[in-house]
């Protein structure tokens, strides 16, 4: 096909874009066209990794037909060493390929388009990931190019047990797709399921794991996430390395992870990085953080509201003298503030960071004491608003805690409603839905329900790793054993009573 | 994904805490009436006397979980008794299950009235009790369990609570022990036994069982632990409140755990944070008999091979839901319901242990008949 009739067809295809760039070559006697996209190509090698080694190339072969030019056979040795090639014959395929940042060389006799990967887009260098900070930790997070994402991986699991399986979705943004899990730890089921569900998405785009995540979720009306979502390159390790299977998103630094249960969401790489007494104090403070983040206001509603009998008679009086000229009802009050902090919330995550601190200030302070002291808001009902709001995120999970959020007012209304027993009622639905939920075939109220002992020791509290002999049953990994018996004397030189 | 057996769903966890939870909060509220009644100060006693005679229930549906592996009671019932027989039983079987749900969804509801919302309409209340017990038996057996598994806490508070409430106990209380005749203990036993109605859950629920080796130790596992529960229970209460002192109270174990003095405590009293732990256990053990009822109700006119039955034990949960919320309007007052407590007690009684251990001595005739039939 010539050149020019090539050159019609990706026209047809691709139009003709402001970024598509095309240069005219005639290398001896053969007159060339290199294609490429401007921003997704590395401009700057171009001469080096593709002209030099064409008019090398050019220069040596003889006898070859015109129509054999850039066959497999008779293929320009220095392009294969230089980066990754393609023959390509059909112009469809050459397009999309030119829409994924490579270079395209039509000649105007040869029937073999060939193809070279020089992606030169901007990319970001790994941060660490600002909704889940650690102080101590790595602090590489992932980035929204999937190379770099899995070379992230690789760099923790030297494991050649590790799969990568490549998939693309999205009829139009033809997003790509990693999946990837250990051979030998993660279930085959689990695979095979996750394969499944990903091949049955049928859409245009795929924007962020976040499209994914909603389309291949086990319930789709839940609030609770039934899959994790993380930044973080030690997690994802960990969760591979549990048997569990990541799935990789171009352009997006969130990786999720299958299955999940609502215990995950609640533990942080730290925990492990820690030393056990304090990585188990630090999750049962996220554990109360989050219990008071969501049963205080309620709680607090019932008990003043509804089932003032209840409180201590001294704790009583205090409220009720506190509160003695304020003019709404309790719930009104409570949700008047929580209201005003989510709106407060959102602001702060959408201005800039110096504004943000001295609106945090205002917000807070400022406005909070000037609220109480016009008689609008009773200054234990701020109390109880901002302990829940700050409690809400001492969890590392922040999909978790906007669920929470939301729930949060289910309760009030319940408390509101029937007070100490209508939270309880409440509470009660809220948890019967999550046991009725599933991620991926593994109970989200795992290890609790279905009970596993020894995946439960593992939960609220952390356990030394020298007791983490084996896998959590949980996620069904193939290989169960983790480590070998390293007891205390084979790597301490305490040696009792022996004497110097 | 989908599992290959779909009956077989219950791990020997969630089967546990399928018998253990309803076992414990059925009759845990109101259950030392009955010794104190009567035997008196050592009606604790009545307890190892009721344990004593349920165990044979385990063995019974021990027998019948080897004999036809993987069936419900209302399954094999009519491969014993016959086709008609078999569904009259299963209807009379079913209607006792159907009668402890509504008495003790009506205790529930009476409990929560009693403590908490005195003001709140009942209608309200009923209904958006029943909705939400309707909405996790739609998920099935395994939600089911599962909130049950998860509610397990609720139940180490309860027996935490029943600790910490000796620090009133008096030992001169509980005494004399054993002065009463043999007689009085038996019949004390006997009454008690309506504590462990419950326990003819198994009937049903071994079918669903993963691990049917594990169903008799588990079994009695639950029945063993819920027995010295009660007994500690009975002991503490009635040196807390002697035996006169108990038949004062409609719910003892309420007033027994109001007792309980916390210096610091956040709430006036330890009694509310008892009585929510028994609600929403209480809630777990509704949906645990809703989903039951409805599934063997699915199961009356089963046709082979088919284990939910014909019609979908989801459908028959709506018109269940409607028939025990008419029900529950139909008592207003807990007081008529502890006048007619006896009748509930006896009829309970031969509709939930007397009929199963009916339908094992058919079968074991059946058997005998059959071999000497072979015989010649």
């Amino acid at each position: 096909m010539p050149p020019e009739s090539l050159s019609h067809e990706l026209q047809t295809l691709i139009g003709n874009p402001w970024d598509l760039t095309r240069r005219n070559l005639c290398l001896n006697g053969q007159r060339l066209e290199v294609l490429y996209l401007r921003g997704l190509v590395k401009e700057e090698r171009i001469d080096q990794a593709v002209i030099r080694p064409l008019q090398d190339f050019l220069a040596t072969i003889e006898g070859t037909s015109d129509q054999d030019l850039f066959s497999t056979d008779n293929f320009p040795p220095a392009f294969r060493t230089a980066t990754e090639t393609r023959i390509l014959q059909n112009p469809k395929q050459a397009t999309e390929l030119l829409l994924e940042g490579w270079v395209l060389l039509v000649s105007n006799k040869a029937k073999f388009i060939p193809a070279l990967y020089l992606p030169g887009w901007t990319k970001r260098p790994p941060s660490e990931p600002p909704g889940e900070k650690t102080l101590r930790g790595p602090r590489e997070g992932f980035t929204e190019d999937l190379l770099e994402n899995i070379t992230l991986i690789r760099r923790w699991i030297k494991d050649p047990r590790l799969r990568v399986e490549e998939k693309t979705v999205g009829k139009r943004t033809k997003t790509k797709i990693l999946l990837t899990f250990l051979a030998d730890l993660a279930s085959p089921e689990l695979v095979r399921e996750v394969h499944k569900r990903l091949d049955a998405i049928e859409i245009d785009a795929i924007l962020e794991s976040g499209y994914l995540e909603e389309l291949i979720t086990d319930e789709r009306l839940t609030i609770f996430p039934l899959i994790q979502a993380t930044e973080r390159s030690d997690k994802v390790t960990a969760a591979l390395l549990e048997g569990r299977v990541a799935i990789l998103v171009d352009k997006s630094p969130s990786v999720l992870l299958v299955p999940v249960t609502i215990n995950e969401l609640y533990q942080s790489p730290e925990d492990y990085y820690l030393g056990y007494w304090l990585g188990s104090l630090l999750r049962i403070i996220r554990l109360i953080g989050n219990n008071l983040a969501i049963l205080l206001p309620g709680l607090y509603v019932a008990l003043v509201q509804v089932n003032p009998e209840l409180l201590p008679s001294h704790l009583l009086l205090n409220i009720a003298g506190l509160r003695a000229n304020f003019p709404f009802p309790i719930v009104v009050e409570v949700l008047f503030v929580a209201f005003a902090v989510e709106i407060f919330y959102e602001s702060a995550l959408r201005l800039p960071q110096s504004v943000a601190s001295v609106g945090g200030v205002v917000s807070g302070i400022v406005l909070g004491y000037a609220t109480v002291q016009a008689g609008i808001i009773s200054s234990p009902t701020l109390v109880v608003i901002i302990v829940s709001t700050i409690s809400l995120y001492s969890g590392p999970n922040y999909d978790v805690s906007i669920a929470w959020r939301v729930l949060k007012y289910l309760l009030i209304l319940g408390s509101a409603l029937l007070g100490v027993f209508g939270l309880a009622v409440t509470a009660a639905l809220i948890l019967a839905h999550a046991a009725t939920l599933q991620s991926f075939g593994v109970s989200y109220l795992a290890p609790w329900a279905p009970l596993q002992p020894a995946a439960l020791s593992d939960a609220p509290v952390r356990k030394p790793l020298w007791l983490k002999k084996r896998r959590l049953s949980t996620y069904r990994p193939q290989e169960m054993s983790r480590q070998g018996d390293t007891k205390q004397e084979d790597v301490s030189s305490r040696k009792g009573d022996e004497k110097d | 994904m989908k599992r290959i057996n779909k009956h077989k769903v219950l791990s020997p966890g969630l089967f546990f805490f399928l018998l253990f939870t309803p076992s414990l909060v059925f009759a845990f509220m109101f259950f030392p009436l009955t010794g104190a009644q009567l035997i008196g100060a050592d009606g604790y006693l009545a307890i190892p006397v009721a344990f004593a005679l349920t165990v044979p229930i385990t063995l019974v549906a021990q027998y019948f979980t080897a004999q036809y592996p993987g069936l419900t009671m209302i399954e094999y019932a009519p491969f014993i008794l016959g086709k008609t027989l078999g569904f009259l039983y299963n209807l009379l079987y079913l209607s006792g299950l159907l009668l402890i749900t509504i008495v003790f969804f009506r205790e529930v509801t009476g409990m929560a009235y009693g403590f908490l919302i005195d003001r709140a309409p009942f209608l309200f209340v009923t209904l958006l009790m029943v909705g939400a017990v309707l909405y996790i038996s739609y998920y099935g057996i395994t939600s089911v369990a599962r909130l049950a598994s998860f509610l397990f806490p609720a139940s180490l508070f309860l027996g935490v609570t029943i600790l910490l409430a000796f620090q009133n106990w008096q030992l001169l209380n509980i005494l004399p022990i054993g002065g009463e005749p043999v007689g009085t203990y038996l019949n004390g036993g006997v009454q008690s036994l309506y504590i462990f109605y419950p326990f003819t859950l198994i009937f049903q629920a071994t079918a669903f069982a993963d691990r049917r080796e594990k169903v008799f130790p588990l079994s009695l596992l639950a029945h063993g632990l819920i027995s010295l529960l009660y007994f500690l229970n009975s002991i503490g209460i009635t040196g807390v409140f002697t035996a006169e002192g108990i038949t004062r109270y409609l719910w003892p174990n309420m007033e027994y755990s109001r007792t309980i003095d916390l210096p610091f405590f956040l709430f006036e009293e330890v009694g509310l944070v008892f009585n929510i732990a028994w609600g929403v256990l209480s809630y777990s053990t509704i949906t645990i008999f809703f989903f039951f009822l409805a599934h063997g109700l699915a199961q009356l006119g089963l046709k082979s091979g088919d284990f939910h039955g014909p019609v979908s034990y989801q459908k028959i949960l709506i018109f269940l839901g409607v028939i025990i919320f008419g029900a529950l309007q139909l008592i207003p007052d807990l007081n008529i319901l502890r006048a007619h407590f006896r009748s509930v007690q006896i009829i309970g009684g031969l509709l939930l242990f007397g009929l199963p251990v009916l339908l094992f001595l058919c079968s074991l005739l059946r058997v005998y008949f059959w071999r000497r039939t072979q015989n010649g």
